[in-house]
């Protein structure tokens, strides 16, 4: 049970925090979103949402690409290969660890 | 959580995204008023040769020409009415693998549709036919409504259904088609309209610098 429970302390951190969690897991199954569409899932303040894709942003897990769309400013996020990985890794270590469980 | 796979809710309310506005809905009935519009002129036609050429040639046609504008339509709507107010989604594309696979499934599924309807029009009279075919379109219209999970899709299909049970007893054969498709289209003109109200009644288009980091 040790050895599990000190499993859980090579999570990954940056993603196990639960706003970048939702982040991750929003861009995890799309090609590529916008910035509004990641507030209204999400439901994180503009400052909030800003502060953990920039960190996100650092680690190389997503692609943050400022463009237009006509005049009107957009920003579009992408998973990028190692956040991919990084997600699936996540994915699975929290999957070992709930199967490691015993149950009730 | 409580599903067994979040992520599997995830994608599906993702993909459900696309619909969220109603206005492929509303795109696609305008599309099935305009083949039924082509089917009510057709059955005027009287000479029958004419008949088998305008449908041979200009029904295939009519339908690619029908799909390629619904979907920049569709897009161009999005641009102006949805992506301002609640964000854009650009969709995974399909692996090599899953594309082959969804081929082959199609290529089997369409194959399984066209041995059953054949099956069903020979032990079925001729006037029949708009009640087998909107047999299919309700079956088609149910499993959307579970793949997207978009649930207004079940009570279209019900309503395709009871729309060619309806033609099949009160309207004449010859005008069958047209209206099976007015009555398909007329559904999805009002699912879709309904569902845009509530979608413009409960969203606003965010200001620009709002929108973005």
């Amino acid at each position: 049970m040790s050895e599990t429970l000190r499993s859980l302390a090579e999570i990954d951190r940056l993603i196990h925090e639960p706003a970048r969690l939702m982040i991750m897991s929003i861009l995890y199954v799309a090609e590529e979103v916008d910035f509004l569409y990641l507030l209204h899932e999400t439901g994180l303040s503009k400052g909030n949402l800003s502060a953990h894709l920039s960190k996100l942003e650092e680690a190389g897990y997503i692609l943050i690409e400022k463009t237009y769309r006509g005049k009107v400013p957009l920003t579009l996020l992408r998973i990028q290969p190692e956040g991919r990985a990084a997600f699936e890794r996540y994915r699975s270590q929290l999957k070992e660890f709930m199967r490691q469980l015993p149950k009730e | 959580m409580n599903s067994p796979n979040p992520l599997s809710d995830l994608e599906k309310r993702t993909r459900r995204y696309w619909y969220v506005d109603g206005l492929v809905e509303m795109v696609t009935g305008l599309f099935l008023w305009v083949l039924a519009a082509f089917f009510a002129i057709t059955a005027r036609l009287t000479s029958e040769t004419a008949r088998a050429w305008v449908l041979g040639i200009g029904q295939p046609a009519l339908i690619l020409l029908g799909i390629w504008l619904s979907g920049r339509v569709v897009v161009q709507l999005k641009e102006r009415i949805t992506y301002p107010r609640t964000g854009y989604v650009a969709y995974r594309r399909p692996t090599r693998g899953r594309r082959i696979t969804r081929a082959i499934t199609g290529l089997l599924a369409g194959g399984l549709v066209g041995f059953s309807m054949g099956l069903l029009f020979n032990l079925f009279p001729q006037d029949w036919t708009p009640a087998i075919a909107s047999l299919f379109f309700s079956l088609l219209m149910a499993y959307l409504g579970w793949y997207f999970g978009v649930l207004r899709f079940y009570l279209l299909a019900l309503f395709l259904l009871a729309g060619g049970l309806a033609v099949t007893f009160w309207v004449p054969f010859e005008l069958a088609s047209a209206s099976m498709f007015f009555l398909f289209g007329l559904g999805m003109l009002v699912s879709g309209a309904v569902t845009l109200r509530s979608y413009l009644a409960s969203t606003r288009p965010v200001e620009a610098e709002n929108g973005s980091l």
